[in-house]
């Protein structure tokens, strides 16, 4: 019953809210792939994380997957861990290189009534060092 | 007046409906994770999760192990790749994450459920792209499932 439920409401609700997706947050950077990929690595580097490569596809357009998680689970909702915004994907395109990143403010409001809030500022900080890993790489393209 | 009753009856219960679903029923935990407890322990969970995937062909490695949790990543990415370069937030969750921790003596799995992101693409992706979607998470819950009986 609960998953018919469950079911009949994400059914009506696609055909009335397709559109944006607001938990992700997308980045358009004027490089290549490859060199966009090695800047991406080597500044999440200098910030601390240790990014795992994970290739999707090799072939143009190529999608590479950056994981970089090894925050603990959070105490009050430990499955929240696996929606850090910790990945990031990097998409070749035909006219330069598009980044994504999961919206953090988009998870902790969602769940904002079952977060302390040093769970909250955590994950805040972490997707701003992740932001602003992301915004370093493409000034470079933009100098 | 009983018309009147009895549709302002009618929008009560619509209301209280959608009230009841939506505190017991739809919440965010609801519609974004999956969750599975068993009595096993931490590691004899773990090993009999990464089991089963491995018997269904799901591939899957243990990117994170300690006493208190661990994280296992699964998900055959590569066979998505074409949906993936049209739909790519959903590289943002598959490799999936399937996080296994203690939680009041028993041992939960839970893993994200993809529905609601679903819906954001259901014009960029077509029927069966998305079905292909939704089988990829469900087999790696069917692996859960077992798993953890």
């Amino acid at each position: 019953m609960r998953g018919f439920v469950i079911a009949l409401v994400l059914t009506v609700s696609t055909q009335i809210f397709a559109g944006d997706n607001p938990f992700e947050v997308r980045f358009s950077i004027s490089g290549k792939f490859s060199d966009v990929r090695k800047a991406l690595s080597q500044v999440l580097e200098q910030k601390g994380f240790k990014p795992r490569v994970i290739t999707i596809k090799k072939d143009p357009p190529r999608l590479e997957v950056l994981d970089f998680c090894d925050d603990r689970p959070p105490q009050e909702l430990p499955e929240l861990t696996v929606l850090y915004p910790c990945r990031i994907y990097i998409l070749e395109g035909e006219r330069g290189t598009r980044v994504g990143m999961i919206n953090a403010d988009a998870i902790t409001s969602a769940f904002r009534d079952r977060l302390s809030d040093g769970t909250i500022t955590s994950i805040k900080n972490l997707a701003k060092r992740v932001r602003s890993a992301i915004k370093e790489v493409k000034k470079k393209w933009e100098r | 007046m009983k018309a009147i009753l009895f549709l302002a009856g009618g929008v009560l219960a619509v209301f209280l409906f959608l009230f009841l679903v939506r505190k017991y029923v739809a919440t965010p935990e609801n519609i974004l994770f999956y969750s599975v407890s068993s009595e096993k322990d931490l590691s004899v969970a773990s090993r009999s999760v990464t089991r089963k995937l491995g018997e269904k062909g799901i591939p899957s490695s243990v990117i994170e192990e300690n006493a208190e949790y661990v994280e296992i990543l699964t998900c055959n990415a590569e066979e998505l790749s074409q949906i993936l370069i049209k739909a790519p937030f959903f590289a943002l969750l598959i490799p999936c994450k399937v996080l296994l921790h203690k939680e009041e003596g028993k041992t939960r799995a839970v893993m994200v459920k993809e529905p609601l992101f679903i819906r954001y693409y259901s014009k960029t992706l077509d029927e069966r792209e998305i079905r292909k979607i939704i089988e990829t998470f469900h087999r790696v819950r069917i692996a859960l499932g077992e798993a953890m009986r």
